[in-house]
């Protein structure tokens, strides 16, 4: 067993009031640094960006890269058309991951 | 720029994609100076999260220079030296509101699981990763923090993920003076994690692994004492001779759903992926823990299930406590154990390589090769 008086800091946060994690259970607030009741919305995208279907619209920000496309994308549209807790919603976007793949490699077989 | 790029399960690359653009006002645009490769990458490498598109790029370790800013940013200006955390959050929503900035519900419009994460599949929001040259960072007055002038950017890179992740993992595990701690994984996380295990008052801290040169250097980086689960009969019979027939009273699993020591759960859920993952370690560590003790999950997990003992669980009164880390919070607390000597947070690089190398520092990390504990890249080479 280790001798605790040679480990650097040992137990100097033993007491759970000085745990970072403990304090933020206490009261609700806006984190440091924000400077908004609700947060602004990100532009309208240019590329078809995907939700759960739960959403009735984008969050505020979101990814832009890679749109779905080909086979592997229309398999993701009907994914994110079922509840995210469905295992058909997971095995569908699986599904689609590897369709993906074929197509990127068909992709890369056609190019000159 | 130049970037990793996803090429398929178990193939990188690297390769030149157009320069992030400002998409939101409160957007930053970050030059990345060190972006690391963490543990969970290697599970968008082998293809276990959903929705992980060819192309895309990795990448949730970083830290970096702000090169532009939107309008609406206040607390950052170009030249500004930053670490970002991994988890992008909003910081005024129900969940940020609470301090669980992992779980913000304004950053990712494609699950409800977690908030949006950079480089991590499109189920966590479609952003792209930082093991590039640049990276757009969303709000940017809540994430990021500026690096102190006296700290080099390597002495910070990992309080953007894997030691808070490992801190968390402790904290959640409600040490008190005189637990005996058990940590499954002596990857990143998992020494983080026995680190803070000591910092938070624990009488004796175990790890457990399979690898050699990783149980080795957990003992000598963290001053634990090691078992090696593939020399012992059974591990969790082991673990409870090992503490008075009762097990430890804490136990955290810094492993996740990659986990070996089981061919049944290494068949059904890496090989036929007919669960998410192998849950060898969570199991391992709810039949170990002593009755009405704590597991600890960081490891990471994916839907939609696992087979899990949780009867066990249930029975024996274990407190179950997981999440991914609520970074932010974290930061300001483990810079001053870096900067008092108690953590020396760099100490665990062992590889470093330009980007143009990626697949070569995958290859090593994935392979556990030549010692590799953990690897950073160098978007910019040296400079």
């Amino acid at each position: 067993m280790a001798d605790q008086t040679e480990i650097p800091g040992w137990g100097v946060d033993g007491d759970p009031r000085k745990r970072p994690g403990v304090p933020m259970l206490l009261k609700p607030r806006r984190r440091p640094g924000a400077h908004w009741k609700e947060p602004e919305r990100q532009r309208p995208p240019d590329v078809p960006v995907l939700k759960r279907k739960e959403r009735d619209e984008l969050t505020p920000t979101f990814g832009t890269a890679l749109p779905p496309r080909g086979l592997s994308g229309v398999l993701k549209r009907v994914a994110y058309e079922l509840p995210e807790h469905s295992v058909r919603h997971v095995l569908l976007l699986l599904l689609s991951d590897r369709v993906d793949v074929v197509e990127s490699r068909l992709r890369e077989w056609g190019r000159p | 720029m130049q970037a990793m790029v996803y090429d398929g399960p178990y193939k990188v690359k690297v390769g030149q994609k157009p320069d992030p653009v400002i998409e939101h006002p409160n957007d930053a645009i970050v030059r990345v100076t060190r972006a690391a490769i963490c543990g969970s990458d290697l599970h968008l490498l082998h293809g276990l999260v959903s929705d992980t598109r060819v192309g895309c790029t990795f990448g949730h370790e970083f830290v970096g220079v702000v090169e532009e800013v939107g309008p609406s940013v206040r607390h950052l200006r170009p030249g500004d030296r930053v670490a970002v955390p991994f988890n992008i959050s909003c910081g005024t929503c129900f969940y940020c509101k609470r301090g669980l900035l992992a779980n913000c519900e304004n950053t990712n419009p494609n699950s409800d699981l977690a908030a949006g994460v950079y480089g991590y599949s499109h189920t966590t929001g479609g952003y792209e990763g930082g093991q590039a040259q640049y990276v757009r960072v969303p709000f940017a007055d809540v994430g990021p923090m500026k690096i102190p002038d006296d700290m080099e950017d390597e002495e910070v890179l990992f309080l953007t993920d894997i030691l808070p992740t490992g801190y968390q993992g402790a904290e959640m595990g409600g040490i008190q003076a005189g637990d005996t701690v058990v940590v499954f994984g002596a990857g990143p996380v998992g020494l983080f994690a026995m680190k803070s295990a000591w910092l938070l008052g624990a009488e004796r801290v175990i790890a457990v692994d399979h690898v050699p040169y990783r149980l080795d250097f957990a003992r000598r980086y963290a001053q634990v004492e090691t078992l090696d689960f593939k020399e012992e009969d059974d591990i969790v019979t082991t673990l409870k001779e090992l503490t008075e027939g009762r097990g430890p009273d804490v136990t955290i699993d810094a492993v996740g759903m990659e986990a070996e020591g089981s061919k049944l759960h290494s068949m059904l859920g890496v090989k036929l992926k007919l669960e998410a993952g192998s849950p060898t370690a969570l199991n391992w560590a709810i039949q170990a823990t002593r009755k009405g003790g704590t597991v600890s999950v960081v490891g990471v997990y994916g839907p939609p299930w696992n087979l899990v003992p949780i009867g066990t669980a249930m029975n024996k009164g274990l407190t179950l406590r997981m999440n991914q880390c609520n970074v932010k919070r974290y930061m300001p607390h483990l810079l001053e154990h870096i900067r008092k000597g108690r953590i020396d947070a760099k100490g665990i690089i062992t590889h470093r390589f330009p980007l143009g190398e990626v697949a070569r520092a995958y290859e090593l990390f994935e392979k556990k090769l030549d010692g590799c504990i953990k690897c950073v890249l160098l978007p910019h080479g040296h400079a």
